[in-house]
């Protein structure tokens, strides 16, 4: 062996990987050679340094198995929580609501059960919001008025007024009078278009952070006018901005379309930095989204999405909200 | 010694304190790990419990004959890289063989050499190279555990050692010879 090949090898014998063979001949040229020997006690000297100075370097902060302990309590109360809780979050008084409240409920859970929970699920969840197009949301957050117009189509997108929307997907988002909101750098907000779909979510990775596993219920169930449609139905708690919010909601697929007719629900939720500071100020409760427009992949037979907003909406929030 | 297989077993007859007994076990390394790739210590912090978190719910589909350690500092990668959702890959099937030569060095630690400088070195490293160190020589994973972990190569784990090492190294010495004049 000569020093070239043993300098090679040195770093693999060190770290334990080389076979017993290679061992046998770097030890039997360590042996016989001062300079590899030399090379070979300076690397371990430093690296003997190294993992002395990492191991020394941090231990977890106290308390640590207690937080998880707890957050691990909090999970388990809500995978036992039923429909109950969107109950509560939706109030007494149910909202006729078009797609965009009960989706964000909805893709929170589908987020969650696409990696691995329930793909049956996810996958259907998945279908029926591939068939969109575009939409157009309308949402009241404290006396904000704010419009969203989404599309699947662009990839990322980062507009000036620093609205960010990551994958997939691209927001617009604009205030009353159409004009962009305007957000500090620090109140970089970003919406999630999960997996292609053209609903905003807002995102684990950014402000809010998903606490216990959603609950989804999925059934058939006979419309008013004799129809039957698939009902999807979730609720999950997620930690958005420092506060934790309720999602709740619930959206209606066509069985034989696959489109998606209409959505109630509710959400704590602020969409906004601006929102999340309302919502820790106890002066915000929560936000109501609407769709009143959407564009389908392919013609839809009449009448299978309603966009009729309920009369006085934005009144009834208001009041809400005091 | 209770083994960690054995204690997640234990958490999944519904023993709630193993649980707490494998945080109690990972968590330094899970925590030091996350410092190196995370933004921030507080980051860090929200991380760690994550992965515990995110540990707690894969339970069922841990296999109990592998390691848990890369499992662990897989789920922290991933949740540092990518917040959106786990990207588990399974890891290393085998113990790595852990009698490495390097073992039992601290004793003949360069005299002088003080921690905080091999630290400020490793943070002026490229993160793959620290990253790579910091699996290897804090959290002791094999070539291949690292290789699953970072999800390239085991050669181009053995590349990032050796070149980390050497910067490292370069930069050991210059600030020796800094600290002689």
């Amino acid at each position: 062996m000569t020093c070239q090949q043993a300098l090679g090898m040195m770093q693999a014998f060190g770290d334990g990987e080389l076979g017993a063979e290679s061992r046998r001949v770097f030890v039997g040229h360590l042996k016989g050679c001062p300079r590899c020997r030399g090379e070979y006690d300076e690397r371990r000297r430093l690296v003997g340094n190294l993992a002395a100075a990492l191991q020394a370097e941090a231990v977890a902060p106290a308390g640590m198995a207690e937080a998880i302990a707890r957050r691990l309590s909090k999970e388990r109360e809500t995978w036992h929580a039923p429909m109950a809780g969107a109950r509560k979050v939706m109030g007494r008084r149910p909202f006729r609501l078009a797609l965009s409240a009960g989706l964000v409920a909805v893709l929170v859970a589908a987020g969650w059960f696409v990696f691995g929970q329930d793909l049956a699920l996810a996958k259907a969840i998945d279908h029926a919001l591939r068939q969109v197009k575009s939409a157009h949301f309308v949402a009241l957050e404290g006396g904000r008025e704010i419009e969203v117009w989404a599309t699947p189509d662009a990839e990322r997108v980062t507009t000036d007024d620093g609205w960010m929307v990551a994958k997939h997907g691209v927001a617009y988002v604009f205030d009353a009078r159409r004009k962009r909101v305007s957000l500090t750098r620090d109140s970089i907000a970003h919406l999630h278009m999960l997996r292609g779909l053209n609903v905003l979510m807002l995102s684990e990775r950014l402000r809010g952070r998903v606490l216990g596993k959603p609950t989804v219920v999925k059934e058939t169930i006979t419309l008013a006018d004799g129809r039957k449609a698939i009902r999807i139905s979730a609720v999950a708690k997620a930690r958005n901005q420092g506060v934790v919010c309720d999602y709740a909601g619930e959206m209606l697929v066509d069985p034989v379309t696959n489109l998606i007719l209409s959505g109630e629900a509710s959400q704590t939720v602020p969409g906004t930095p601006e929102g999340g500071k309302l919502m820790r100020q106890g002066r915000l409760r929560s936000m109501r989204i609407y769709v009143d427009q959407i564009e389908y992949n392919a013609p839809v037979p009449k009448g299978v999405f309603d966009t009729t907003v309920p009369r006085g909406w934005r009144a009834d929030f208001r009041e809400q909200q005091r | 010694m209770v083994t960690d297989g054995e204690l997640v077993g234990r958490c999944l007859a519904g023993d709630r304190g193993a649980f707490g007994e494998i945080v109690g076990r990972h968590q330094d390394t899970v925590f030091r790990h996350l410092l190196r790739l995370a933004r921030s210590r507080e980051q860090a912090e929200d991380l760690c419990q994550d992965t515990f978190l995110r540990f707690h719910r894969a339970l069922p589909r841990f296999d109990r004959s592998r390691p848990l350690a890369p499992y662990l500092l897989k789920i922290a990668t991933n949740l540092c890289h990518d917040g959106r959702g786990p990207r588990l890959v399974v890891v290393g099937e085998e113990e790595a063989d852990s009698a490495a030569a390097w073992s039992a060095l601290e004793e003949k630690a360069i005299v002088g050499l003080q921690h905080q400088e091999v630290l400020a070195a490793m943070r002026r490293l490229r993160p793959e190279h620290r990253e790579a160190l910091s699996l290897r020589y804090d959290s002791g994973l094999s070539y291949r555990e690292i290789a699953e972990v970072m999800e390239v190569g085991e050669n181009t784990i053995a590349t990032w050692l050796h070149r980390g090492l050497g910067e490292l190294r370069g930069m050991l010495r210059t600030a020796e010879k800094e600290a002689v004049r």
